[in-house]
């Protein structure tokens, strides 16, 4: 305890100097910026501001996108409740209590509701996130390549899992992740894999060109053309403070939304969008008059903002320990990492000790940053909602052009941003899910190098997969999730059959 | 037909084509796996999802029932991003930008003239000044320099 508490404020130390507070500060305030317009929201922000932090150090490079990460989470709270447009996915479930509140004539207390249960959730969940990094880091240095290849196949079948809707179709789309994750020249022998003669793609698919085409140009291409304006609540200064019987009735809602964002957000998936619901689907049990939601209810308001925040920090713990992503999100932070030289995984820890530790700090310090900016600037925030969308869109794409060519100064991942837009935009209309391709993408080589590396050790041998006991124990995961998803299909079709039966009979 | 079935009938296709394409590669075997022997996996796996699709997926939604959505809009930003991907290292970014703004202010979303001219200079040259004199990215310039 003593030696976390000697790094954190070594971490403090080197956070607090001018230039790390600036960099803290931009990208809280392009956070909140990304999360309050709505169609753009974190990934695609983060995915284009990266080439901008090409030019920093590590440390400076994940300050600032982690601020956007969790400002955007603050920022979309607000269009959620003032305008009852959610700014991004996770701000789904606080349009409804946040907008009813302010429709009431209380937009101030939701706002400052959703500020203070932001703030108390992200801050509680970087507490978790130092004490349970570290210890979970150095398990993971006793890790092999088969615990390696187990725990990311349990990581992708958890994803399909937990993504909304079939599990099949989710699993298809990581196989599609994976195999588009092959297009590169292969590390161990040297071979060009279905490259198709472009030497540009001897290093892979760009992240960041998939990522921008599959959510940024998706979004433009779905939004683009059918926007209307509506009418914005702006609340007043006065107006921001809560009553003591809203601190009340809202303080256990934040602490069980923060507990349940905080685990939701360590399991791979749309972490911080399903911890909302269930923290929200939580409250709703638990009031003693249930009826109160919908209607404005303050816990309506604060379990799920404390969820999505507490969620997207805790996120960052399989990431920073483990060198995995757990979401779409954390997969480009990632790559901003590797961008900059860095291997992630458990040694991150302990080899930059002092980056690790200064983002740690850092976002104590943006959550207060994010806390004191967004109650007096909200009117400034608001205003942005009243720029019309068909003169917005052409801006995102200058943006979404950027971030695709300037990294390496390449036209065609250009091209492959628009393919990938295109491809993604199929997808949502097929009824399939986008973020798994990502994470496919990103953990295919991963899994590739683990497996044929734990076959290599093994001397050909695929008993070493279920005779080390760590792997054994996440592939049974794995496929107990298998079981239960494949029970689930028949237990529904069996429903959807019985009605059916039951007319023939009469 | 049904949309599950006809994407599942895709990632067959798709299995296919991974296992077809990559045998040209050594497979090893499983004490030293070559290059191919992960991909033939993928590409088997492939096949069995798409094979449940097919299976599982005849109650989904009908192909005739989806609105694409395609309109002028889609046709555009599609156009727009593969106009700067192929000229923006011919003419140059400002000028590729330039040319595509006027076309979505101007054209598409039919503005008025002036504010759209105000926007689309502002933008393509603003954003130059942006990454290129403040954050020292590298966007391309044209031939004469601009």
């Amino acid at each position: 305890m003593e030696a976390t508490l000697t790094s954190l404020l070594m971490g403090f130390s080197a956070a607090a100097v001018p230039e790390n507070l600036f960099y803290a500060f931009i990208g809280c305030i392009t956070g909140t910026i990304v999360g309050v317009i709505p169609g753009i929201g974190p990934l695609v922000g983060i995915s284009v501001l990266l080439p901008a932090t090409y030019g920093l150090s590590v440390t400076q490079a994940l300050v600032v996108l982690a601020g956007v990460y969790y400002g955007a989470m603050y920022g979309g709270a607000i269009t959620s409740i003032l305008l009852k447009i959610p700014g991004d996915a996770a701000a789904i479930v606080t349009c409804i209590d946040g907008n009813a509140m302010a429709r009431n004539g209380r937009p101030g207390v939701a706002l400052a509701t959703a500020a203070l249960s932001s703030f108390t959730g992200g801050t509680i969940s970087i507490i978790g996130l130092m004490l349970l990094a570290p210890p979970l880091a150095r398990l993971a240095l006793k890790f092999g390549p088969a615990e390696y290849f187990s725990l990311i196949f349990c990581g992708l079948i958890i994803l399909s899992y937990m993504t909304g809707g079939s599990f099949l179709k989710s699993f298809s789309m990581i196989l599609v992740g994976l195999i588009l994750g092959l297009v590169s020249i292969d590390h161990m022998t040297g071979y060009y894999r279905m490259t198709f003669g472009i030497v540009h793609f001897g290093d892979g698919l760009d992240i960041v060109a998939v990522a921008v085409g599959m959510f940024g140009i998706c979004e433009i291409l779905s939004s683009a053309g059918q926007h209307h304006s509506e009418k914005v609540i702006v609340p007043k200064l006065r107006e921001l403070f809560p009553t003591g019987k809203d601190i009340r009735q809202a303080a256990p809602a934040i602490g069980r939304g923060n507990l349940i964002g905080f685990f939701i957000g360590i399991i791979p998936g749309a972490a911080h969008i399903i911890s909302t619901f269930v923290a929200y689907s939580v409250e709703r049990k638990l009031a003693k008059d249930p009826s109160r939601f919908g209607k404005g209810a303050i816990e309506g308001i604060a379990a799920p903002e404390s969820a999505n925040n507490s969620a997207s920090i805790s996120s960052f713990i399989p990431m920073l320990a483990l060198g995995i992503p757990t979401g779409p999100i954390p997969a480009i932070l990632l790559a901003a990492i590797m961008i900059q030289g860095i291997k992630p995984g458990p040694m991150f820890i302990t080899e930059q000790a002092l980056t690790f530790w200064t983002l740690i700090a850092s976002m104590f310090i943006g959550n207060l940053i994010l806390l004191t900016l967004n109650m007096p600037l909200v009117s400034i925030f608001v205003n942005l909602l009243r720029i019309p969308y068909h003169i917005l869109y052409p801006a995102i794409l200058v943006f979404c052009v950027i971030g695709c060519y300037g990294p390496k100064a390449s036209y065609i991942n250009v091209i492959v941003m628009a393919v990938m837009g295109i491809f993604s935009y199929v997808l949502r209309k097929l009824e399939f899910e986008a973020a798994p391709v990502i994470l496919g993408l990103l953990l295919s080589p991963l899994l590739e190098f683990n497996f044929r590396q734990g076959l290599a050790l093994s001397n050909g041998s695929f008993a070493i997969f279920v005779e080390r006991p760590l792997s054994l124990f996440f592939l049974c995961c794995a496929a107990l999730l298998i079981i239960m998803s494949i029970r689930g299909y028949y237990k529904k079709r069996n429903q959807e059959q019985q009605p059916v039966l039951q007319e023939e009979s009469v | 037909m049904a949309i599950d079935r006809l994407s599942g009938f895709v990632l067959i296709v798709i299995g296919a084509l991974v296992i077809c394409n990559i045998f040209v590669l050594p497979f090893g075997s499983p004490h030293r796996p070559g290059p191919a022997f992960f991909p033939v996996i993928l590409g088997c796996a492939a096949i069995l999802a798409g094979l449940g699709l097919v299976a599982t997926g005849g109650k989904s939604k009908k192909i005739s029932e989806i609105n694409w959505g395609i309109s002028k809009h889609t046709v555009s930003i599609l156009g727009g991003c593969l106009f700067a991907a192929i000229f923006m290292e011919i003419i140059g970014y400002r000028l590729t930008m330039l040319i595509m703004l006027a076309f979505f202010f101007l054209y598409l979303e039919k503005m008025n003239r002036i504010l759209a001219l105000l926007l689309t200079v502002a933008l393509s040259l603003g954003s130059y000044v942006i990454f290129v004199d403040g954050l020292k990215l590298y966007l391309p310039k044209g031939p004469w320099g601009f």
